[in-house]
Parts: C-alpha cells; sequence; structure tokens
C-alpha cells in the first residue's frame, strides 16, 4: 500500500516485527517501518478489540501502540528503528504488574 | 452595546458558577451566564476529579454536611446530567482511601477522623482509620510499597472525569434554557432600582439577582458589591500516565486510575501567586510518591503533566453568603467545586429564588476572616 519515496540504500536497519524479518531506513519511525513493511494494524483496542493502525503519525493519538522489546504502550511513530529490535503488536490493554 | 436581561446573572464558568446556572435554569430561571473564557484561571479544568468526603471540615459541622449531603446526592446528579446531556461522566462512588506514608502522617490520620466523629452531630461520620494489613486486604489487585503504613478509608468517597463533568453542567444548563456567554469578562457591576447591571466589553447584561463564582477572580468583583472575600492562589500539579488495563477501583487522594485505564498522580500544594506552569521538580515528587505507594507503577509511561491554581480562602473552607448592602446579590467560593457540585446545583436556586436562606449558613460567611483591629 505505501511506497517509498527514496531508495534503501544506503543506510539499512534490520529489525523484527512479530516476527518477521524487516528492513527499514535509518531514521525510519517505527510506526513507518510497519505499514511499509504491509502491517495493517499495529495494536488491538482494550474494550472492543478492534484492530487501530497509525493515524495522526505525531505523537498525539495513541493509535500507533505497540510493544518493544518487551516493553509494551510504546509510541510507534515517536520511536526510531534500530537494528535487533524486536517490535510486538499491541494487544489489548497494557497489563500492569504480575497479573 | 448589545443588552440582555434575565431572572438571574451568574458570573463564572467553572464548576460552582455551571453547577449554579444549571440549577437555577432547571428551576425554571431565565439565566444568563458569563464567561471570562478558556483563558481564565479555571481550576475546573486542571482538577483532579475526587467526589470527596474525608478529612473535610475539621473546626466547621457545617462544611462536613455539606459534603456528606453532596455524597448523597451525587448518584442521583451524575445520572440526572447523563440523562439530559447523554454524556457520560464516569462517576464512582466505591469509596476511598487517604494513604499515610509515615508514622507521623499515620498518627495524623487518626487524629483527624477523631476529631471529625467528635465534633459531627447530624449523621454517623462513616470514616475508619485502617492498619496496613487491612488497607493491602481491601486492595487485593495491587501491592502496596513498604513505606504505606496505614490509611484511612472513607465508603462515601468516589471521583468522576471533572472535564466530563463541566462539559455535562454547560450542556444540561443549555438544555433547560439557560444562555451562556463565553468571552465575557466582567469589567463593572452597578446596581440602581433593585436590579444589577453587569457590563463586559462586548454587552450589558440586566438582572434583579446576581451570583458571583469566579474563583481567584472573586475578591475584586465581590468589593464592588459590598463583600471582602479573601480568596488566593495554591498552585497543584498532576501528572497522567498512559493507559493500562483497569485495576485500581478505589481513588487514593493523591492516586487514581480513571475509568479510561490512565493513572492520575496529584497532591501537590505551592504557594506562587498566579504562575500555572508545571515543574519538573514536582513531576520527580510526584513520580516518587507514585512509586513508593505502588511500587508496580514505576516503569509505567507518563504522557501528559499540567499545574493548576486552587482558589483558596484562608481556611480553605467554603464561603456561600448574600451581599448584606446589595441583597440579591450572592457570591459562592471554595476549592471543593466538584465534590460540592450536586449541593450547589441543589441549594443555590432556593435561596436565589426562593429565598430560602440554608440552614447555619452564616458559617460560611467571609466576615469569620475579619480582624478585630486594636
Amino acid at each position: 500500500m505505501f511506497k517509498r519515496v527514496e531508495d534503501l540504500s544506503p543506510d539499512l536497519v534490520n529489525l523484527l516485527i512479530e516476527g518477521k524479518r524487516v528492513s527499514a531506513r535509518r531514521g525510519d519511525t517505527v510506526a513507518a517501518a510497519m505499514l511499509i513493511a504491509g502491517f495493517a494494524h499495529n495494536r488491538t483496542t482494550p474494550i472492543s478489540g478492534a484492530n487501530r493502525a497509525p493515524f495522526c503519525m505525531m505523537g498525539i493519538c495513541f493509535d500507533c501502540l505497540v510493544e518493544i522489546d518487551g516493553i509494551p504502550n510504546q509510541q510507534a511513530c515517536q520511536t526510531l528503528v534500530q537494528a535487533g529490535m524486536r517490535v510486538k503488536l499491541q494487544k489489548g490493554a497494557r497489563k500492569l504488574c504480575h497479573d | 452595546m448589545n443588552r440582555h436581561s434575565s431572572d438571574v446573572i451568574v458570573i463564572g464558568g467553572g464548576n460552582i458558577g455551571s453547577a449554579a446556572a444549571y440549577g437555577l435554569a432547571k428551576h425554571g430561571a431565565r439565566v444568563a451566564q458569563l464567561d471570562e473564557g478558556d483563558i481564565a484561571l479555571r481550576a475546573a479544568r486542571g482538577n483532579f476529579g475526587l467526589v470527596w468526603f474525608q478529612g473535610k471540615g475539621i473546626g466547621m459541622p457545617l462544611y462536613v454536611d455539606w459534603c456528606f449531603e453532596a455524597t448523597q446526592r451525587w448518584p442521583g446528579f451524575a445520572n440526572e446530567l447523563q440523562e439530559i446531556t447523554g454524556l457520560d461522566l464516569n462517576y464512582k462512588k466505591n469509596g476511598g482511601f487517604d494513604l499515610c506514608l509515615s508514622e507521623a502522617q499515620a498518627q495524623e490520620a487518626k487524629q483527624e477522623v477523631a476529631i471529625l466523629k467528635e465534633q459531627t452531630t447530624n449523621f454517623e461520620y462513616q470514616a475508619e482509620f485502617i492498619t496496613r494489613d487491612e488497607l493491602q486486604a481491601m486492595v487485593p489487585g495491587m501491592k502496596f510499597g513498604p513505606k504505606v503504613r496505614a490509611a484511612s478509608f472513607s465508603p462515601h468517597d468516589g471521583h468522576v472525569n471533572p472535564l466530563m463533568l463541566l462539559r455535562a453542567l454547560h450542556t444540561g444548563f443549555q438544555s433547560h434554557g439557560g444562555a451562556y456567554y463565553p468571552g465575557h469578562k466582567v469589567h463593572r457591576i452597578s446596581h440602581e432600582g433593585g436590579v444589577f447591571s453587569v457590563r463586559s466589553a462586548k454587552a450589558e447584561f440586566t438582572a434583579p439577582k446576581l451570583v458571583l463564582a469566579t474563583g481567584l477572580g472573586l475578591p475584586p468583583l465581590a468589593k464592588q458589591l459590598g463583600m471582602h472575600i479573601p480568596v488566593a492562589p495554591q498552585r497543584g500539579q498532576i501528572m497522567v500516565s498512559e493507559r493500562v488495563k483497569p485495576i485500581l477501583p478505589y481513588p487514593m487522594g493523591s492516586v487514581r486510575q480513571t475509568a479510561e485505564g490512565s493513572f492520575l498522580f496529584g497532591a501537590s500544594y505551592e504557594e506562587v501567586g498566579r504562575d500555572d506552569s508545571a515543574t519538573a521538580s514536582v513531576m520527580q515528587s510526584l513520580a516518587q510518591r507514585a512509586g513508593d505507594v505502588f511500587p508496580c507503577l514505576a516503569d509505567l509511561r507518563i504522557v501528559r503533566c499540567w499545574a493548576a491554581l486552587r482558589p483558596l480562602t484562608p481556611d480553605k473552607k467554603p464561603v456561600c453568603q448574600e451581599s448584606e448592602k446589595y441583597p440579591g446579590a450572592f457570591a459562592f467560593t471554595s476549592h471543593s467545586g466538584v465534590s460540592l457540585a450536586s449541593v450547589y446545583a441543589h441549594k443555590i436556586p432556593s435561596w436565589v429564588l426562593g429565598g430560602q436562606v440554608p440552614q447555619g449558613i452564616e458559617a460560611f460567611h467571609a466576615r469569620r476572616f475579619n480582624v478585630q483591629a486594636g
């Protein structure tokens, strides 16, 4: 659905999104990397479980939440990709403590 | 210049003014509500959202009575607003805790509960001092940190989304036919032939009755009506976390979880004049305390913070009075604008429109602040 305006070279970064190896350009946000890799949603809502994708891409809407390296509720549009990052969909509300 | 006449003018668009305006319009009065606008130093837009009973009113039984009546009225009040406006206020009355993080705080809380029980004669004062173990047993879902020594609990306490309350009051007021005028900062009030005349830069409003509820802006307007009411700002700061799965059903004075899942951290007190900016040092201490209360919140992400100014009288208790010099003019202020909203909406209309003076209201008169000369 999304295409890059410029090509990927020269500065390539590899990360894992839902276990799938994805290449992004250094300086991409996680949200951009997910969209271009074809992920149609990045989280499900706490109440109805509906799928959500990034909406504002500027840190306001909190619809782009994902789990990054084991830490839930991260804003994918406010986080730059890094080599070896492990990204997972945010499923429902973050759970606290040991529950 | 535009001219508007009504039965009552309410000056102030915060919680007290809006509760008064809503109640007056509901009782059939033609009401004009004047609001400075979002530029105002409005405590109502920075509120933490407690509907609180315990710990208030030492030395002033009337304040305890009003807080109690307010908690009794709140469930019906929230339902009524929801039915008229379709807005969910997220009001919950599960009871609330005030936590003690030191032995000194525990002693103080214990004493407070005892004093309030002793001084309350019109109803049974329900609040209990409880140990740490009892507290942990009542809140099994979250583990308290080692610094938490004890708490007080009252079944009357609750919490609400304060912004939805304000919006519902404004919406409910207008659906009862009230006329809301934003952007009308009041410059001058005069009185002639039984009619008050209120001027903003854009219009003149006239009515035989006048209600002042302008928080920090109260002293200069009240003075024009012969009332001397000291009100000073006290800054409070609030921090909001990311949304997480609802786990804490009780508000805890300085910590609560909203219906949407955010944690709110508050309860800071600073005397810094009219500076309503948020500061890193207070945020740090709020975060520190949050981690002391619930260690598992330590890695919670903070997404927003703000500061607002509480309008406080010298004894931090309400002022409700009618002007002796200009009968028909009333003044109200309190920093319990949310907690007492249900009572203001109920008591103010019958007093202002029907002359039914609330029992014992003298206790809320600002003359208690007068220092005798010599």
